[in-house]
């Protein structure tokens, strides 16, 4: 299964991709769907242009709660940020989550999505409460963050390092969920636990339940970062999963602070050994911690490419 | 080919630029002066068309094409504006060409861009001097869809169904899977452009085609197999036999559910056959490489009454089966059904540590359990290690 898919369900609601040439009367209700906004890649496609023209006359955009954006507006060739949602923020007055970057493989390698500078989104959505992006490159997030933002998510193969740590640094009062897929320096990733230190801090974000540092090479440095970081004790559930977690780091979380008081533990993906994966679920599970183990992975002993650890995240490229 | 001197009167400028707007890039002395450039500049001038030759004539354009007709004596903007063609690739033609007929696609572009319908549009380019390239009737409403009903190919520069071309009915079924619109509204209005379709739409295809009623996925599409419970439902709910159902989904271009069809279905079929086993959509479909999964059997069990192996023999009947390496429990127990909701391996996998652990955590059984469960329901786990015995805490959600 690939973790890059085009999104199915935003903030709650089917996405449903507004049709090239639509028809008003063939379109679900306004605040039924999360619209999904894509078109065609070639030349006989309709336009960007008359599309969001033939969007924005076709739905009642005040009644518009999540927009989902794929192509021209993030795509490798043409990544650009919605200027034309700027232009009607006036109109969207009851949008509450965004999603930046729909693209698959097939559309766009993860590593090539732009996101860029997004201190003018935020500022002119200040009724956000979800905001989820995939890609990387360009991103920078204002350190000002957003007071109303309770769920912000970043898929990325290659999330730049100084834009983690200015969300780790950002004033985010609302925050419940943070998910952050970190990626690998090859593709432009490189986060260490160190950029991150205000977050592990629990520092401008006092309402996080969720946190997720994922995707991550440097799993087990991130692990024994969160053994004993002061943000955890406020979690409900904690990931740790796609990256390349391993009896080391496992060590170190098991050996730190208490855990009983998690929900959910995901560290999906990993490259776990059997007795540390039996010693995981017999000291967490009976406590009421529930687990989650599957996706082991096997480290490739004979690889050429990374000699140092066989070990691969599970979106890179 | 020189370039054409700059014109200094305005009017002049905007009669040889190449956009009509009075800016560069200018006509060229040597290239042909499109028709179309000279009625849309007639209009934009307020001119007639005659005038608008004489006037480039005089500016050195020797090379102004002909309609092969006589000039109208005025044109009205509305009117010219049917002869430019706008989109993503009128850079490499701005105007239609008056010595050609104007081909379906070419028509239905004009009709999308200017919002009129397609017999409007007919008729005002051929009072121009235009020649269609079909003589049939056309829609008399507008649907800005039309030209991407007509799409064969979109890649490269496109291809598109002409005058009167027969359409099959998998593109009947594509071109509505990329409006997002029925198929059967597709057919209708194809039909209505003069394309000949390989079989007569017919209200009743409406409901045959309507997957369900999640926005994006409301029809069948090109390549898709109805299931079973779609084909039994459509029959119970039209008085059609399901032979008559299945036959009529061939013509209009899906596939053959595969298996059987009951001649009288039992009201348990429509249980069985559906996914939350509450006789509804969404329903099962075949899946032909792993098989039935074993959860589906004792929920149906449970809900029907009959026995596991009664479930798998009816299924079995209907099409689908069962991995040869199941064991089949003789009644179908609640706790099975939880345990089985957990696994998505099928029996074609094995089953390992992490998939054991996490059965575990989310029933609440020992790993040790839910292995010697698993194995007993006919499940393979390798993994040579001592599960253990102790339970979670947490509850199944």
């Amino acid at each position: 299964m690939s973790y890059v898919q085009h999104v199915e369900q935003f903030h709650g609601l089917p996405a449903f991709t507004f049709p090239p040439y639509a028809n008003p009367a063939d379109l679900p209700d306004t605040d039924a769907v999360a619209w999904r906004l894509h078109c065609g890649p070639y030349t006989t496609d309709e336009g960007s242009g008359s599309y969001w023209k033939r969007f924005t006359e076709s739905v009642e955009l005040e009644k518009v709660r999540a927009l989902i954006f794929g192509s021209p507006w993030y795509d490798g060739d043409a990544g650009r940020s919605p200027d034309e949602l700027l232009g009607l923020r006036s109109r969207f007055t009851g949008l509450e989550a965004l999603f930046l970057g729909d693209l698959e493989d097939e559309e766009a390698m993860i590593s090539t999505i732009c996101l860029g500078g997004l201190t003018e989104l935020l500022e002119a959505f200040p009724g956000l409460r979800e905001l989820a992006m995939r890609g990387g490159e360009g991103l920078e997030f204002p350190v000002t963050g957003h007071e109303g933002l309770r769920v912000l998510r970043i898929e990325s193969g290659g999330l730049p390092r100084e834009a983690a740590a200015q969300i780790a640094a950002a004033s985010l009062p609302s925050l419940e969920h943070l998910e952050l897929w970190l990626g690998d320096d090859w593709y432009g990733g490189g986060t260490r636990a160190e950029d991150l230190a205000p977050l592990l801090a629990c520092t401008g974000k006092p309402a996080l339940r969720h946190l997720g540092l994922q995707n991550s090479p440097v799993q087990d440095e991130l692990a024994a970062a969160l053994a004993s970081a002061p943000v955890v004790g406020g979690l409900t559930s904690l990931s740790l999963s796609m990256g390349t977690l391993g009896d080391e780091g496992a060590e170190a979380l098991l050996s730190g602070q208490p855990l009983s008081h998690l929900r959910e533990l995901d560290l999906s993906h990993h490259y776990l050994s059997q007795d540390m994966m039996l010693r995981i679920w017999t000291e967490l599970e009976p406590q009421g911690v529930r687990v989650n183990l599957t996706g082991r992975q096997e480290e490739d002993a004979d690889d050429g490419w990374d000699e140092e650890s066989g070990r691969y995240i599970a979106v890179s490229e | 080919m020189s370039d054409a001197p700059t014109a200094h009167d305005p009017e002049d400028a905007l009669l040889t630029s190449r956009d009509l707007n009075g800016e560069r890039p200018v006509l060229k002395p040597g290239e042909q002066v499109p028709y179309g450039h000279v009625l849309y500049a007639a209009a934009l001038l307020g001119r007639s068309p005659a005038e608008v030759v004489t006037r480039l004539t005089a500016l050195g354009y020797a090379d102004i094409q002909d309609a092969g007709c006589p000039l109208p004596e005025a044109v009205a903007l509305d009117d010219a504006a049917l002869t430019r063609r706008e989109g993503r690739d009128s850079f490499l033609q701005r105007w239609i060409d008056v010595t050609s007929p104007v081909s379906l696609r070419q028509l239905l572009e004009t009709a999308e861009h200017t919002g009129r319908a397609p017999a409007d549009v007919g008729r005002r380019l051929t009072a121009l001097g235009y020649r269609l390239g079909g003589t049939g009737p056309l829609p008399g409403t507008p649907d800005p869809r039309d030209v991407m009903l007509i799409r064969t190919d979109a890649r490269g520069y496109g291809s598109w169904l002409d005058w009167g071309d027969e359409v099959s009915a998998g593109h009947v079924l594509g071109a509505a899977d990329v409006l997002s619109c029925s198929p059967h509204a597709a057919a209708v209005r194809l039909a209505s452009l003069g394309l000949r379709l390989p079989y007569t739409p017919e209200p009743g295809d409406e409901r045959l085609l309507r997957a369900g009623d999640t926005p994006g996925a409301r029809w069948f599409g090109r390549y898709m197999e109805p299931p079973l419970g779609h084909i039994l439902t459509a029959a119970r709910e039209t008085g059609r036999s399901a032979r008559d159902i299945v036959d009529r989904l061939k013509v209009l271009g899906l596939g053959a559910p595969g298996g059987s069809l009951p001649e009288a279905p039992e009201d348990d079929d429509f249980v069985i056959l559906s996914e939350n086993v509450d006789g509804r959509a969404p329903w099962l479909r075949r899946n032909t490489a792993v098989g039935l999964r074993m959860e589906h059997l004792l929920r149906a069990s449970r809900v029907t009454g009959r026995g596991p192996a009664e479930i798998t023999a009816r299924l079995t009947e209907l099409g689908h089966f069962l991995h040869g390496d199941a064991k089949l429990p003789g009644t179908a127990d609640e706790a099975d059904i939880r345990l089985l909701e957990t696994v998505d391996r099928s029996y074609r996998h094995t089953v390992h540590l992490e998939h054991v652990l996490r059965s575990a955590g989310l029933t609440g059984r020992s790993p040790a359990d839910v292995a010697a469960r698993l194995t007993e329901l006919g499940f393979t786990l390798p993994d040579e290690v001592e599960y253990p015995d102790v339970r979670g805490a947490t509850a199944a959600s």
